[in-house]
Order: structure tokens, then C-alpha cells, then sequence
């Protein structure tokens, strides 16, 4: 008796299908939705912008022809992000050449150091070192210019915010444009 | 037979049509630095890490699972959160709770719209057809089970519901939307613009008219009801520090029911109910750089008439929270609040000791996330210290530890107090009711509120994992261990003769602090995306509640006091998104039986389970259709037993279609 229900519901389930089908197959198709920008497409497009907004210290940019190296240190979505935003540009008329690394990797020839995600933790480890050699150091974390990064890219609301730890920054030897700070947050002035 | 029917279905769906989606990749590298700062970007990658690191049992649906459920209401669509238990009682009325105690007036969760408390104040308890939206106004559903008080304060007992509502950025230009079913017909229209680039506002009515579901004998329940609706928002981005929001409502709903007081089931009587009211509310929101604060005020004014009384209650309340980055290691939230409920009770029917009540809720809180080991152990704790006119002070604190060995893998713990003040139908109560006839006197019952009661207290233990096996599948498990004191319960009194106006007997029911349980589950939810098109999602609970009763005291089939949760509880859905602009969704949710302390057959819901099918097509850019079926497998089935003075329903198979148009 239930079987006998079940089936005549499949059957009419089937036969509604049917008509469904072929009433809107024939009918046009649409399109996908347009969609706000993903934060990691801004946020990359962000971190080559700054580069123009950023003097290096003289000894990194003592070679005219050395290129412009920015370190991916660790993997995330964001990381492959900004790899596909500075492939093929110039910086400061520097071709610029993106290069993985892992945290014990060498990284004073870097210009600019992206920390992902999963690198974060360590970030401690290789602060000095990348000061030292004047690195400009941008994460995506809300707390990284207060770990001794320079540059953190947070999401507040729906907007990325930029914010600029100005002593990280003067102690890495970088010189900001004014320009940049009023656009920013600044904390460690 | 069965499979292979089903698979006929799926082939001929998946025959019938092909696809082509592609995001635009926008060219952002030549906007300015001004300019990418002023964007609104997508942050649902970023939303769905933070909840995959977050301490505490939640669970997120997106606007996307909202929109392929085919769901009309909100209950419906907590069906598939894990741990959730959603019946519906008649056309009108829902039970939703989460680890146990459900009910009609399911007293130990806090639902929220936009962070606007609907949780019923008088009753106890959330009214869901007063609290109906426009589905497709809603952005996402955010639901935490176990204990909030420590931020959100009391009542936030067993689980906390926060449904937020779209922006106006969102919701540009006009949509209609109508649906007919068996069980419902209903439409909506949105209008939406922006007077600039920074202010934007929508308008939305929605009108929806839910059909009498079947009694138990299969012919109609007599719960027809309505839901009309206007509301409106207005999003003002200031700047980029400050952003204000405002938000109005109206509504009105005529309904009927079948109300029962007596012993026998049969002798229930059709009852109208109406609710009508409506809110404004503000919001600002302020940020600047490593802090941000929001200051919120809502007014909320409703009546509502049902068993012969008239409830009028209006609602202020103002909220300010400051959130703040405190250097590398710590993260402080702290706020306070202030609400204001005065409520009315009148009608033919006495149904309160006293005519008006009013209370005073003062709540102060603050909370720190410290880091502990930087990005892998987080530990966040906090209190809320709360003062209100009838138990005084209350303090709600909580402590939750997260540990992220790796982005793939989250182990919390989390210990917490959480407490549920009475409400002034247990404090105040006076109801005398006609319960049937004994040695040819009427007999009457008279439900007594007790000014002493003091606060149900739960201290929750939870733990919980979740884990990533790469991009495609993903595992959330939690466990819960709770000890509740205080419950509230009924003593029955000795019966007594009253001869004026008219000899009748009288047995006083009270209300008293008596019962202790031991409460523990688990939950389970796996999602697995097997290829872009084809997206599946399971989740499982299990749970037992044991009840200790304190003297001579029982549990009644009332106001939440009763553990009224099926042991076993399984959805699982599947969302195909099929060649040629069509989609299809499948939905089982299953429960096993509804425990019930009521001593009738009718109180007993057996292990039930629901099939609900959608296929969906959308036509050009502007325009969708649908068509499903819910309860496909059975005739009819009830979900829940006859609660208080509520008959239940049973819900039919119903077929639907639907159409999405916004020109």
C-alpha cells in the first residue's frame, strides 16, 4: 500500500519533471551575477601599489639593475594572489621577480616580503633579519604591525585597511610618503 | 525500486540541459591607492577561516544555501544547521532549540535580527510568525549552540541565532518574488536605490498566507494564518569610519489555532490570534584604525492577542560596544546596555495578577582574546554582569581555548555559565482555565506565577574539532556536557472547593525552581564539494537529557520545561548545479522520536523523516523559476506533540512553484 503511494508520487514527480524540462530548456539562459571584487584580488592589487609609495635605503638599491625580488614567505590564497598581480611588472623601472621562500630560506635580497597565514606564527624568527636588510614587510593579519611588521592589510568591515607601523618602518630604514600616511593607520609613530 | 526511480529523476534533470560560468576578473591594478581603500571587497573566504578557527559550536548559512533551500521562513531554514532541532507545531508555530528543552516556547535560546533581540520577554520564548522576513532580504544566519551569554546575556541558554540582513549596496533596483504551494501562497516586492554613491535604501513588502495543515484525523487543523509585512532600510557610509544603518518594520498577523485546556485532546476549541507591531532602529558604527566602537538603540512596540488575552508590550533598548586591538597579544570587546520593557496585559480573560509589568535591564560586559602562542593558541575570556528588576544581578562568565596546530585543523574547549531570568508569565501568571468536570463540579485548573523564582542556571562544558582534508571536504565535530540547576517545574497543589460565583473546584498548578538535569550530545557536520557544481552537506546530532526532580514537583508539557528532543537527528543535502542554467537541490531531515512526558498517545511522535526536492532554473539574467515538493515520501506527519494550550498539526506533502524576477 505505501509502495503503491511512493510510486505514483515518483510517477507524477516524474511526469512534472519532464514537463519542466522541456518548457525551460527551450527557454534563454542567464548569465552569472555581477559580484563585488574578492578581498584577495584588492589586497594584492594594494601591496603593488604601495611599492610606489615606498623609498628603499640606499643599499638595496645601490645595483640599477638588480631586480625588484618579492618573497612569498609561506602559501595561502592571498600569496597566490600577489604573485599573479606583480607578474610581468616593472617597479621603479626594476623588473620584478617573485620567488617563494620558507622561513629559513634567504630573504635579504628581498624588497618586499608578503607573510601568508600559515607563516605568521614564526614571524618572530625572521623580524630582525628582514629589518636588518630593509625589507618592506606587509601580512594580512590585524596584528602584524604590531609584531614587528611594517605594513598590515586588514579587512575592517568591508573595506582593507591599510595600517603602517611608522617605527618598524624608520628602523627597516624605509622612507613613507606622506601621501601613504594620510591614507593609512599609523601606529608607532 | 526506489533507487532506481530516484535515479531515473536525477538523469532525466541532469539529461535535459549544459552551463557556463566565469567570475569576471576585474582590472584592479589601475585603480588608485584611494581607491582600492574606498572598495567593498568579498570577505567570504575570510568569514568562512574565522569561523573554522572560532572557539564555540557555530555554524554560518550563507545567502547561497538560503537561496537554493526554497525556503519561505527562517525555521525551515535552521533545519539544516547540526544540533538544531526545528518542528513545526501547526501552520504558525515552531519548536527550535538547540541541545534539548524545545518547545513552542523554547526558553533557553536567543534568536536576534541585525543583533536586535526577538526573544519574547513576557513569555519566554521566540514568536516566529511575528518575527517572519523577506528570505531573500537575508544575508546569512549565524548560529552559535551552547551558552553566549557571556557576550549577548541572558537567555542565551542552549544557543544563540543571529539573522543578518542584507546591506542596501546589495539590494539595488526591484525584485518580485511569488510563490504558491499547497501549504502557502506568498509574494514579495523589494525596491532598492541610492541617493549617491553613499547611501543607499530599500523598501520591501511581503505578504504571506499559510493554509490550515491537517489534524489528525485528515481534516483541516483550522490553523490558517497571514503574515503582512513593510519594512525598510537605510545604509549611510559617512566615511570609512563611520557608518550609520537604520531599519523599520511593520507587521500584522491574523491567524487561528486549536487551543485545548482540558484532559481530553478532543475538546479543543478554534481560537484567533493576532499579532501586529513594529520597530525602528539605529545603528553606528565607528572605526579608526585598531579600534572600532558601534552604538545601537531600538524601540519596539507589539501586540498580540491569543486565548482571549490582549499583550501589549513596547521594548527600548541601547547597546555600545568598543572593540579594540590591544598590541600583538590581546583583543578587548567590552560594552554595555541599557532596555526598557514595559508590557500590558488586558482581554476578556485575566491572565496576569497584575495588569502591567515593567523591567529594567542594565548589562555591562567585556571580553579579551590573549594570544597565547602566536596564530595557534587563543585563549578568550570574558563576563557579563547583568542587573534586572526581578533577579537582580547576574553574572554570566566564560572561558574558550582554541588551538591551531595548522590551517587545517581547530581543537577548542570552552566552559561557561549561562543563566534564563524568569519571565513575567512565571513570575506573575494568574490563569484560571476549565480543565473538564470531577464529582459533577467543574474542575478548574489555576496556574500560579511565583515572585521567588530565581534564575535556571546552566554551566556548559564543550569541546570540539574541525578539520580541512584539502580544499573539498571539511569535518566540524562538537560535544557538549551541561549541568542545569534551578529548572523550573510544576508543583501541584491540593485541589480546593470554591462556591461563589458558582461551586466549582479549583487545582492550583505553581511554578517553582525544581528540577536538575544532566544534558550531553554531539554534533557532527561534514560539507564536501566534490566538483563546483555539486555541493553536499550532512549533519548528525545526538543528545540525552536526564531529569532530577527536587521534592514532590513534575515537568509538564509547558513553557520549555520539558526535555522534548528526539535522540537522533540527520539532514543531509545535496545542491547540483546542472548544465543549461538549471539547479537541483535535495533535502532529508530526520528525526527519531519526540520524547514526551504527556501521558496520551497523541503525545507520542514517532521517528520521522522529511524528503524535500527543488529544481530551479533561472531565465536571462533578471529571472528564476522553481518548483519542489516538500514531505515528498509521506501523506502527512507531525513534528511535534501538543504543547501547553497549542494543538499540533500534521504537515501534508506539499507541492510548490516559484518565480524570481528582478527587471
Amino acid at each position: 500500500m505505501e509502495s503503491l503511494k511512493y510510486s505514483t508520487t515518483i510517477r507524477l514527480w516524474l511526469r512534472f519533471a519532464l514537463a519542466m524540462c522541456v518548457g525551460l530548456a527551450l527557454a534563454p539562459g542567464g548569465g552569472a551575477q555581477a559580484t563585488m571584487p574578492d578581498e584577495y584580488h584588492v589586497r594584492a592589487a594594494i601591496i603593488v601599489n604601495l611599492t610606489k609609495f615606498v623609498v628603499w635605503p640606499p643599499s638595496k638599491t645601490a645595483d640599477p639593475h638588480a631586480p625588484f625580488v618579492v618573497g612569498l614567505l609561506g602559501y595561502d590564497e592571498q600569496s597566490d594572489a600577489v604573485e599573479r598581480a606583480f607578474t610581468g611588472r616593472l617597479v621603479d623601472g626594476r623588473p620584478v621577480a617573485v620567488r617563494r621562500i620558507g622561513h629559513s630560506d634567504r630573504m635579504d635580497d628581498c624588497f618586499l616580503v608578503y607573510v601568508a597565514l600559515p607563516e605568521q606564527k614564526h614571524y618572530d624568527e625572521v623580524a630582525p633579519e628582514l629589518t636588518r636588510a630593509g625589507v618592506l614587510t606587509v601580512s594580512d593579519d590585524e596584528r602584524f604591525v604590531f609584531n614587528g611588521g611594517v605594513v598590515g592589510l586588514p579587512v575592517t568591515g568591508d573595506h582593507i585597511q591599510i595600517q603602517i607601523n611608522l617605527a618598524h618602518a624608520q628602523s627597516s630604514g624605509l622612507a613613507i610618503s606622506s601621501r601613504l600616511l594620510q591614507l593609512a593607520t599609523v601606529v608607532g609613530r | 525500486m526506489k533507487e532506481s526511480a530516484w535515479g531515473v529523476v536525477l538523469m532525466l534533470s541532469l539529461g535535459c540541459a549544459a552551463n557556463g560560468q566565469s567570475a569576471p576578473d576585474a582590472d584592479l591594478s589601475s585603480l588608485s591607492l584611494e581607491q582600492l581603500t574606498h572598495l567593498e571587497v568579498n570577505t567570504v573566504s575570510r568569514r568562512e577561516q574565522k569561523l573554522f578557527e572560532t572557539p564555540a559550536a557555530a555554524f554560518v548559512i550563507t545567502r547561497e544555501e538560503i537561496l537554493r533551500s526554497g525556503a519561505t521562513s527562517v525555521p525551515e531554514l535552521l533545519r539544516m544547521v547540526p544540533g538544531v532541532e526545528v518542528a513545526q507545531i501547526d501552520a504558525n508555530t515552531w519548536a527550535v532549540s538547540a541541545r534539548g528543552f524545545n518547545s513552542r516556547f523554547a526558553n533557553k535560546m536567543l534568536i536576534m535580527i541585525d543583533n536586535r533581540s526577538v526573544y519574547n520577554p513576557v513569555f519566554s520564548g521566540t514568536l516566529w510568525d511575528q518575527n517572519d522576513l523577506p528570505i531573500d532580504d537575508i544575508e546569512r544566519i549565524e548560529v552559535v549552540r551552547g551558552p553566549g551569554g557571556t557576550m549577548w546575556g541572558a537567555n542565551a541558554v542552549n544557543g544563540v541565532i543571529n539573522i543578518v540582513t542584507r546591506r542596501t549596496q546589495d539590494t539595488q533596483g526591484a525584485l518580485a518574488t511569488g510563490e504558491g504551494a499547497r501549504v502557502e501562497q506568498g509574494g514579495t516586492v523589494r525596491w532598492g536605490a541610492c541617493w549617491s554613491q553613499s547611501a543607499c535604501y530599500r523598501v520591501d513588502t511581503m505578504a504571506l498566507h499559510r493554509r490550515a495543515l491537517l489534524a489528525a484525523d485528515g481534516s483541516s487543523a483550522q490553523d490558517a494564518g497571514s503574515t503582512e509585512r513593510v519594512s525598510g532600510r537605510l545604509d549611510w557610509n559617512r566615511s570609512t569610519r563611520d557608518q550609520f544603518t537604520f531599519e523599520g518594520g511593520l507587521f500584522r498577523n491574523p491567524e487561528q489555532q486549536r487551543i485545548d485546556f482540558g484532559y481530553s485532546l478532543s475538546d479543543f476549541t478554534v481560537s484567533p490570534v493576532y499579532g501586529a507591531g513594529g520597530f525602528l532602529m539605529g545603528r553606528w558604527g565607528h572605526n579608526s584604525g585598531s579600534s572600532d566602537t558601534a552604538l545601537e538603540a531600538y524601540y519596539s512596540d507589539d501586540r498580540r492577542f491569543e486565548i482571549g488575552m490582549n499583550l501589549n508590550m513596547q521594548i527600548a533598548d541601547l547597546d555600545f560596544q568598543h572593540h579594540w586591538i590591544a598590541g600583538a597579544r590581546n583583543d578587548v570587546v567590552w560594552g554595555g546596555g541599557y532596555r526598557w520593557t514595559s508590557d500590558e496585559a488586558g482581554g476578556q480573560q485575566t491572565y496576569f495578577a497584575h495588569s502591567g509589568h515593567i523591567v529594567n535591564l542594565f548589562s555591562t560586559f567585556a571580553q579579551d582574546s590573549v594570544t597565547l602562542v602566536p596564530a595557534t593558541l587563543i585563549l578568550t575570556a570574558g563576563t557579563k554582569l547583568q542587573w534586572n528588576s526581578y533577579t537582580h544581578f547576574e553574572v554570566q562568565p566564560g572561558a574558550r581555548l582554541a588551538w591551531t596546530p595548522a590551517a587545517t585543523d581547530t581543537v577548542w574547549a570552552a566552559c561557561s555559565r549561562a543563566v534564563r531570568t524568569p519571565s513575567d508569565q512565571d513570575r506573575d501568571v494568574d490563569f484560571l482555565y476549565l480543565l473538564g468536570i470531577a464529582d459533577g463540579l467543574p474542575l478548574n485548573g489555576l496556574i500560579l506565577g511565583n515572585p521567588g523564582l530565581a534564575s535556571e542556571v546552566v554551566l556548559a562544558n564543550e569541546a570540539g574539532y574541525r578539520h580541512r582534508f584539502g580544499e573539498r571536504l571539511s569535518l566540524d565535530l562538537a560535544g557538549f556536557v551541561n549541568h542545569y540547576t534551578d529548572l523550573e517545574a510544576t508543583r501541584v497543589g491540593t485541589p480546593y472547593l470554591v462556591l461563589a460565583p458558582a461551586p466549582s473546584v479549583v487545582e492550583p498548578f505553581f511554578y517553582v525552581n525544581g528540577f536538575t538535569a544532566g544534558t550531553q550530545g554531539s554534533e557532527a557536520a561534514v560539507a564536501w564539494t566534490p566538483a563546483r557544481s555539486l555541493q553536499f552537506q550532512a549533519s548528525y546530532a545526538w543528545m540525552q537529557g536526564r531529569l532530577v526532580s527536587h521534592g514532590d514537583v513534575s515537568v509538564e508539557p509547558s513553557g520549555g520545561q520539558d526535555w522534548s528532543t528526539p535522540r537522533n537527528t540527520l539532514d543531509v543535502r545535496g545542491f547540483f548545479n546542472l548544465p543549461h542554467y538549471w539547479s537541483l537541490s535535495a533535502a532529508l531531515d530526520a528525526n527519531s522520536t519526540v520524547p514526551s512526558l504527556l501521558p496520551v498517545p497523541e503525545a507520542i511522535i514517532p521517528e520521522h523523516a522529511r524528503v524535500d526536492l527543488r529544481l530551479s532554473r533561472s531565465i536571462g539574467e533578471r529571472a528564476s523559476v522553481s518548483a519542489g515538493v516538500t514531505n515528498l515520501q509521506h501523506a502527512s506527519h507531525a513534528e511535534f506533540y501538543p504543547e501547553d494550550y497549542t494543538m499540533n498539526s500534521y504537515i501534508p506533502r506539499s507541492f510548490y512553484a516559484g518565480l524570481r524576477w528582478n527587471p
